[in-house]
């Protein structure tokens, strides 16, 4: 009866697609890494409130709900991300008021400006509970954490708050004349009330996996202005070792390896550690590539 | 005994239902951006909610419907591409669908012209398998209601695939006689 309309319709399903890749178990290391499940956040302050309550009544607003300007280029942003991202750019502002709690041993350094603190991470490699304390001396209830992300990415923050933001430039940071490291940090409201979990990209060490990816076309990534999208392996490669990547891993349709011919093509690719690479490869070309981006010197 | 790992549940729980939930917003998406979103906001959302998750096969269910409200959104131009699942984006985008029959295009293109409400109760029979239970929990609505949309839904294919002069008979008699039930 009912069952030969159904098994019509069950013969236009689409396909279900590759099932559990390498892609679908990153993406359970990132959520169960970044997110923070709602027992951890109480109390919140009204707005993030207000977000949560979307989030689960609209399944989609709440960490999607984060700003973002209208094509900005998020789809090739391989940023991992947490409950809610905001990824914004300012100006470094120098400090001009007075420096709060304590000092040279602080894992940050916090000062106040007009009506919000700057927040310099000083030690980029310390605990979130340590962050955590030295923010909680000046009445922040922030839990921050550091991960290691593309060289792109350093200085990007992720939070499920549009009130704190980035305190750095990304790409053109400013290395600490004791560390040489690039500065990074925030910008939080003095009448930030709220709780919030923020993730700062910070620079990778040597060995590291960067839990922030970012295209290999990306501005201060290895392949900038390089067109490789639907180059051979071989091509890209080379271009990359030319570049100091010399660790290549592969992946194609859901597997992923140390090889590939030299005569398959590369659809995409990113960076995944100092020194290191995933190319999307496949026996075929994909389509026309976009071309290289803005800012490129033109190709003679 | 302390009080159950959320990390390892959550591991469990995702390995268990990820090729089913991937299957469920698959179908419904046109764009592996849009379905890797889709995967990476419904099980956030899990993550973020396991307290409230129930168990047993009524996981799969409670995940599809936090997945339909998703790509509801995703639909009504919410949408805004996370940076999660930046490799499953790209596994997906390199997983092509094999070149669908002509028939079967026809069948699809009668499937498309109806309701979103329609295909959607079709769509969890055939595609997913689901009872009329499963579908009133995933809907929220009555298991009565279930039956009701059911109903008009095959009724409403049956009259879609008759405009598009297939051969209802192929399809067997409930096909026609349902056809028939048209005002």
């Amino acid at each position: 009866m009912n069952a030969d309309l159904d098994r019509l319709v069950a013969s236009i399903a689409p396909r279900p697609g590759p099932g559990m890749t390498p892609g679908a178990r990153e993406l359970l290391r990132e959520i169960t890494d970044t997110v923070a499940r709602e027992p951890e956040a109480p109390p919140v302050a009204a707005p993030a409130r207000r977000r949560i309550a979307g989030l689960v009544s609209h399944g989609r607003r709440g960490w999607a709900n984060a700003r973002r300007p209208p094509g900005s280029p998020l789809r090739r942003l391989r940023l991992v991300a947490p409950l809610a991202f905001v990824m914004v750019l300012t100006t470094w502002l120098l400090p001009s008021t007075a420096v709060l709690g304590p000092g040279t041993a602080s894992a940050l350094d916090i000062k106040r400006v007009a009506d919000t603190y700057h927040v310099v991470v000083a030690d980029v490699f310390a605990s979130p509970e340590r962050y955590e304390r030295e923010l909680r001396a000046v009445h922040l209830n922030i839990r921050l954490s550091t991960e290691p992300v593309a060289a792109s990415l350093v200085g990007y923050i992720l939070t499920g708050t549009d009130e704190i933001t980035a305190l750095a430039i990304s790409g053109r940071c400013r290395p600490a004349a004791r560390t040489g490291r690039c500065r990074i940090g925030l910008r939080i409201p003095v009448r930030f009330t709220g709780r919030a979990h923020v993730i700062l990209g910070r620079e990778a060490r040597p060995g590291e996996v960067y839990r922030g990816r970012e295209s290999l076309a990306a501005p201060g990534e290895p392949l900038r202005c390089v067109p490789f999208v639907n180059q051979t392996v071989a091509t890209v490669v080379r271009a990359l070792r030319g570049r100091g990547v010399g660790a290549v891993t592969f992946a194609s349709s859901g597997r992923v390896g140390t090889a590939a011919p030299d005569s398959w093509f590369v659809r995409d690719g990113v960076t995944s550690g100092p020194g290191s690479a995933i190319l999307l490869v496949d026996p075929a070309p994909g389509p026309d590539p976009e071309p290289v981006g803005a800012g490129c010197a033109p190709r003679s | 005994m302390g009080p159950p790992d959320p990390r390892r549940h959550f591991e469990e729980l995702y390995t268990a239902n990820y090729e089913d939930l991937l299957g469920y917003v698959r179908r419904r998406t046109d764009s592996p951006d849009d379905a890797a979103d889709a995967l990476a906001e419904t099980f956030t959302t899990a993550w973020r909610r396991m307290d409230d998750i129930p168990g047993g096969d009524q996981t799969r269910l409670w995940l599809f419907g936090v997945a339909r409200r998703v790509l509801a959104n995703q639909r009504r131009g919410d949408s805004r591409r996370t940076a999660l699942a930046a490799r499953l984006r790209a596994e997906l985008a390199d997983w092509e669908d094999t070149a669908p029959s002509h028939e079967a295009d026809a069948i699809r293109d009668a499937f498309r012209r109806l309701a979103p409400a329609d295909r959607e109760v079709l769509s969890l029979v055939s595609w997913e398998g689901l009872s009329t239970a499963e579908i009133a929990t995933v809907l929220g609505c009555s298991r009565g209601a279930v039956r009701l949309r059911l109903h008009r839904a095959r009724k409403r294919l049956a009259g879609e695939l008759e405009s598009a002069d297939l051969d209802l008979v192929r399809y067997g008699p409930r096909a026609t006689a349902l056809v028939r039930e048209q005002p």
